[in-house]
């Protein structure tokens, strides 16, 4: 062994926040050689992918990987915004892509509230550590803005309340990262086809299971880091239910607070960084201060209210229907800060081949997509106008 | 003007609509299909289009601007992937020098494809963009400075044939051309190219330009409408609900409002004097861009998920509306222009 990580000095329930970050930013400079990628940019998802779980490893055996997870799950206990502050960290310095890191908050916190504690204890390390990664298996092609319309089937091998596994038949689309994953969090249809989100339950099924098939999807900009996964006559034991039978929509709702509030802040981390890069290389005149200005101001405002948001999560706040606000600001400045480079760079955007060119072409082009994935932009004005405004009905 | 189409107009327009849409891409694995593409490039080429800017024997075009538009137009609208604004700007910039017998030429343009490359022989200092080259490659030409104006020269690159690279444009060659490119001025030009015919070579490359950014805006919007009656999420269609269809009527509106200012521009190339065809295409164009990545960016907005795929042809569409708002310069750059050129200042407002 080496000598002992600074990490293991900090007491996780009594460390503030800023004592953390400043431990944790010494140890990321003395570590920087061993934590950078070692591919050439802009890199494969192949090498994006590798690079994740290597850094993950690092960072769960050097102890900071474990900040704001509970004990029974390998953690060190301590706020939950301890690992948000690792996830914008590491996202600021590159060394991670955030939107596949941010796949942990998505599935971390589920397997914890909604698994049976045994099978938490032996998983969830496996996902913090990078020894697994894991996929979510919500969208389907008929079901998009609709969830709860969702069809793949699971029926019980003989009656519902005593069986000893379930037969998953169905199909699910954009899957992020499943032809790596080891495991699936999936939602099924388990009541009648029209019973909505009454109907639902949700899985945690084995990718190496006999019957799944992964057919990766090609990107606007040529990745292929979603995929379209195909259940046949899939057999999942009974023990791996996440919480009631039909209580699946409990479980997709309970990815809500972390996906708008923690992944939030590493894709706010991620933003700035790109919004520096794009500095480094802009003519330095009147219309750059002008659009990176414009640009950073809604950064900021972003940064600002998912700060706000995170506070009052960590201060026990049910997280709802206000965050719609935080997902369109966060799509919003996104495509702001590649419109920006865009136009400060022109000509590259559009014909350079280079790492340069390619690199925001790629990000310009992905960023499109910033006002659909996670729910589409229409919708959230939807929730805003209906759920904070009062105009109207649900539907 | 009149803004309606002759008859002789309405044929080319009905002409372009079916070739394009015969023999255009109609999905994204289309365009892998070089027997396709070849037939396309044939036909075009057989129906003269590319020579539509060619000196008919005095000094003049052989059609206006307006029938030039017309058919960037209609291939636009199917994203066809055939040379088609390069050559003709090649040819309309030989015709203006007059130089003849150039093969299918392209012009040379500064690497922010603001407008044709100017060069110090004999070799180019900086690099150099070749846009909308045909599949065979072709000469490229860029200007040299001369007593009252400039003429016409080759760019040559030593030891190794001008290739295409790819860039943002899935439909359209564009080639780069590093410094140390050889510049050989071409032999028995009758004429020297005038500040005011630059001029006006440069309110066709921006009317054209322009007409190419509304068929891209008629064709991907076809398509997004198409989808949204399609689509079904909640039991009825996506385009039902009033958050989509103000979406695609904002677009709708976008569109009209382009080709009125599109076709403006391209009249304005043959019937305006040069400083005011150009004023006209700068407007066109300054309108067109920023419209055409409205229009496109709800195309991928209304097909939701699936607009992000690459099997998905509105990003085909999309990544051509990149490459046609650069070239000859974006809707910032006009607006920039526009005051340098009808202010009077040059750095800005005082």
């Amino acid at each position: 062994m080496t000598t002992p990580s600074p990490a293991a000095l900090l007491d996780a329930d009594r460390v503030t926040i800023a004592e953390y970050r400043a431990a944790l930013q010494a140890w990321l400079d003395e570590h920087h050689a061993e934590l950078a990628p070692r591919y050439s940019p802009p890199g494969t998802l192949d090498e994006h992918v590798a690079q994740m779980q290597r850094v993950k490893s690092l960072l769960f055996d050097a102890g900071w990987m474990r900040y704001g997870w509970p004990e029974r799950v390998g953690g060190l206990g301590g706020s939950p915004m301890l690992r948000t502050e690792l996830g914008a960290s590491i996202a600021a310095r590159d060394l991670t892509d955030p939107g596949l890191y941010s796949l942990i908050e998505v599935l971390a916190p589920t397997l914890i509230e909604f698994s049976p504690p045994a099978l938490a204890a032996k998983v969830v390390p496996r996902l913090l550590s990078g020894a697994e990664m894991w996929c979510q298996g919500f969208s389907e092609p008929g079901t998009g803005s609709d969830l709860s319309s969702l069809a793949c089937q699971a029926r019980p091998d003989g009656d519902a309340a005593t069986a000893s596994a379930w037969i998953i038949n169905g199909q699910k689309v954009w899957t992020s990262l499943a032809q790596y994953a080891d495991r699936c969090v999936l939602l099924t249809r388990t009541g009648p086809p029209d019973s909505r989100h009454r109907g639902i339950t949700a899985f945690f099924v084995d990718m190496d299971s006999p019957g799944i098939s992964v057919a990766p999807l090609e990107m606007i900009n040529g990745m292929r880091e979603f995929a379209e996964v195909f259940f046949d006559e899939v057999v999942v034991p009974a023990d791996r239910m996440l919480g009631e039978l039909h209580g699946g929509w409990a479980v997709a709702m309970s990815i809500l607070p972390y996906e708008r509030s923690s992944c939030f802040w590493q894709r706010i981390a991620y933003l700035y960084r790109r919004l520096q890069l794009l500095v480094d290389i802009a003519p330095d005149d009147d219309r750059t201060a002008e659009v990176v200005g414009d640009a950073f101001v809604q950064l900021h405002a972003l940064r600002a209210r998912s700060r706000a948001t995170q506070h009052r999560l960590a201060d026990g706040a049910t997280l709802g229907a206000e965050t719609s606000i935080d997902k369109l600001l966060v799509a919003t400045a996104e495509q702001s800060i590649y419109d920006a480079a865009r136009r400060l760079l022109p000509g590259v955007v559009e014909m350079d081949d280079g790492v340069i060119g390619a690199t925001w072409r790629s990000e310009y082009l992905y960023s499109r997509a910033a006002t659909i994935y996670g729910g589409t932009a229409e919708v959230q004005r939807n929730i805003i106008a209906r759920r904070l405004l009062d105009l109207g009905d649900d539907g | 003007m009149d803004t309606r189409d002759t008859p002789e107009q309405a044929e080319l327009r009905r002409a372009a609509h079916q070739l394009a849409g015969q023999l255009g891409p109609s999905t994204v694995a289309d365009l892998d299909d070089q027997t396709r593409a070849k037939r396309l490039a044939v036909a075009v080429h057989d129906a003269g289009w590319l020579e539509l800017r060619d000196d008919r024997g005095d000094g003049e075009p052989l059609a206006g601007g307006v029938e030039a538009a017309i058919l960037a137009e209609g291939l636009a609208e199917t994203v066809a992937d055939v040379a088609f604004g390069g050559p003709v700007l090649a040819a309309d910039l030989a015709r203006r020098c007059g130089a003849a017998n150039l093969g299918t030429p392209v012009v040379a343009y500064t690497p922010d494809l603001l407008g044709v490359a100017v060069l110090e022989t004999p070799v180019t200092t900086t690099a150099l963009h070749a846009v909308d080259l045909p599949a065979d490659g072709g000469p490229v030409y860029g200007l040299v400075r001369v007593g009252g104006g400039y003429r016409l020269a080759q760019v040559r690159v030593d030891g190794a044939a001008i290739g295409a690279d790819h860039g943002a444009d899935l439909t359209r060659s564009t080639c780069l051309i590093p410094p140390g490119a050889t510049v050989v001025e071409v032999p028995g030009q009758r004429r020297i190219l005038t500040d005011d015919e630059l001029a006006s070579w440069t309110a066709l490359g921006l009317a054209l330009t322009s007409a190419d950014l509304v068929g891209l805006m008629r064709g991907v919007l076809e398509l997004a409408v198409a989808y949204a009656v399609e689509r079904r999420q909640f039991g009825v269609p996506v385009g039902s609900f009033q958050a989509v269809q103000h979406l695609l009527a904002d677009a709708h509106c976008l569109m009209e409002g382009s080709i009125s200012v599109a076709l403006h521009a391209s009249w304005a190339v043959d019937d305006l004097p040069p400083a005011d065809a150009r004023t006209a295409g700068r407007v066109a164009k300054a309108y067109c861009a920023r419209a055409a990545r409205d229009v496109c960016e709800t195309a991928v907005q209304v097909h939701g998920g699936i607009g992000n795929t690459w099997e998905c042809l509105v990003h085909v569409f999309l990544r051509r509306a990149l490459l046609s708002s650069q070239w000859f310069g974006d809707d910032g750059e006009q607006l920039r222009q526009l005051e340098r050129e009808r202010l009077g200042t040059v750095d800005g407002l005082p």
